[in-house]
């Protein structure tokens, strides 16, 4: 598929410095890219895999089952770098897939995905000041940090039993098993 | 389930729009809201969410610890590990009761024998929990040498260490499960004997396991029965075992022979189900070719559609719920 970016000698200086600052894999099979204001800016990383490299270089998910070379892969900083993403996909015909800890097997992801590395939204903050106490935590957010946040102030929400699901996708999946008991320990 | 404990959700939609939604939005929000309480895949980017949190004294664990009897049995125990489950049936409240079926390198560093690892766990206070343990304390366990039973205390933040070997990053691993209103002796035993089958004859998937949950579903049916609690997406509240079977293993060739593995035990437990009880998963276990109708009604499934066109017209997120599926 054809990627409609430019590479300008400005912008390699640039995505090399960016490349340091990130500390980004000294790998000759990566090149990270800035797409220039001629068609979507995209300001935050971006990884273009090359046709030959293993996707396990590319992703870490939990299990290779479903899962081939994305198409390329966007790692956001800020919302605005998701709003761009999505933009993005819709002008070059890409499915976007959000991924937080990896965990589902069942997500397609192929190479017409952008896949949005939501590894960046990691904050997670516990609130014991109101009557409620309530546990936020960013898109990328995995479940030992909930863990650890919570159980550290002498708190617990409901979760499930792996430390590298992502809490997001295991809301929006139907929560889990282990989550039962204390769910109803709650209500 | 975890839905239950959600209070808000930051979206950023197809249209690039950000969204705060809880149980006060109205309209399209509100209904966007709750699909994405349990079957919010495709539906936008999810850039933060916040639960409900509540302190741990109030589970009355002495020392915040979660309390465990773990009985494990050789393979050709099976019969009384099975009469013992039962005998834990249906759980108290607080109690929740695992029969996981595996091969004991799994555990430790031994052989690759099949073994049944029947643990009973408890969220309050322990001489509760070995109330309700007591089949697990039967002379008939603790007498026989070919079984290993302990009694262990866990803090409740390291209760997930027992599942960090599953939580490795790589391989052909699935999960597929099935909701289940009843678990009858026989079934167990046929199961057992195809996971045994199954790992025997492939012996690159002998980490795979088959894990049966059982919970008491009463406060669950309580909590389907107020409006909020409704509104979810969740269709299993009245069931109180999840059968999950987890194939692992490092051979692509294995993948095919493994998804087959795990449909037949599903079939298998289900055609012991009442009749009137249709076949049940959810979104986080479901596989590439699951049916909508295993996991939503058809009313969920005909308004889910219609919010993923409302909010994602173009389709530009992957969703179980799309057009293409």
């Amino acid at each position: 598929m054809e990627l409609d970016f430019k590479v300008s000698e400005w912008s390699v200086d640039f995505v090399f410095q960016r490349y340091v600052q990130f500390g980004g894999r000294r790998h000759p099979e990566y090149f990270f890219a800035m797409i220039t204001r001629d068609s979507i800016a995209l300001k935050c990383e971006v990884v273009i895999p090359h046709p030959e490299t293993p996707v396990r270089s590319v992703l870490d998910r939990w299990s290779d089952v479903g899962l081939s070379r994305p198409a390329l892969v966007v790692v956001p900083d800020t919302e605005q770098d998701i709003i761009d993403a999505i933009l993005y996909a819709k002008n070059t015909g890409l499915e976007l897939i959000p991924g937080g800890g990896g965990h589902g097997p069942f997500v397609p992801i192929t190479d017409k995905t952008l896949y949005l590395d939501m590894k960046r939204f990691d904050k997670v903050v516990l609130d014991t000041s109101q009557e409620q106490a309530r546990i936020s935590f960013g898109g990328g957010a995995l479940t030992r940090r909930v863990i650890d946040v919570c159980t550290s102030e002498g708190f617990y929400t409901t979760w499930t039993n792996s430390y590298g699901v992502g809490m997001v996708g295991s809301v929006l999946g139907g929560g889990s098993v282990s989550s039962m008991i204390v769910s109803a320990k709650i209500c | 389930m975890i839905m239950d404990q959600l209070i808000s959700i930051r979206l950023i939609t197809a249209a690039g729009e950000v969204l705060e939604l809880d149980s006060t939005s109205l309209g399209e929000e509100l209904g966007l809201f709750h699909a994405l309480s349990g079957a919010g895949h495709g539906l936008g980017v999810v850039t933060s969410m916040t639960l409900k949190a509540f302190p741990l004294a109030a589970l009355r664990m002495k020392n915040d610890e979660v309390w465990c009897r773990r009985v494990t049995f050789p393979a050709d125990a099976i019969n009384l590990a099975v009469e013992k489950y039962m005998q834990l049936l249906p759980p108290k409240p607080s109690q929740y009761v695992l029969l996981m079926f595996a091969r004991e390198h799994v555990i430790s560093t031994g052989s690759s024998a099949p073994i049944i690892i029947l643990s009973s766990l408890y969220y309050g206070p322990e001489e509760e929990g070995e109330q309700a343990s007591r089949p697990l304390f039967d002379q008939v366990i603790v007498n026989n040498s070919t079984i290993h039973s302990e009694t262990v205390s866990t803090p409740l933040s390291q209760m997930n260490e027992a599942w960090a070997s599953f939580s490795v990053h790589g391989e052909y691993k699935d999960i597929s499960s099935a909701w289940l209103r009843t678990t009858p002796v026989e079934t167990v035993k046929a199961s057992f004997q195809q996971y045994m089958q199954f790992t025997d004859h492939y012996k690159d998937a002998t980490r795979s396991t088959v894990v049966h949950a059982t919970h008491n579903p009463q406060k669950h049916v309580a909590i389907s029965q107020t409006l909020e609690g409704e509104a979810k997406y969740f269709e299993s509240r009245d069931r109180g075992t999840c059968m999950l079977v987890m194939p692992w293993t490092s051979n692509p060739e294995t993948v095919e022979p493994m998804r087959v593995f795990a449909k037949s035990i599903k079939a298998l437990y289900r055609t012991a189900q009442p009749d009137s009880d249709l076949p049940r998963t959810f979104p986080n276990n479901m596989q590439a070719d699951t049916q909508l109708e295993e996991m939503h009604t058809l009313d969920r499934i005909k308004e889910l559609k219609r919010i993923k066109k409302l909010w994602d017209q173009s389709g530009v997120f992957w969703s179980p719920y799309g057009e293409n599926r």
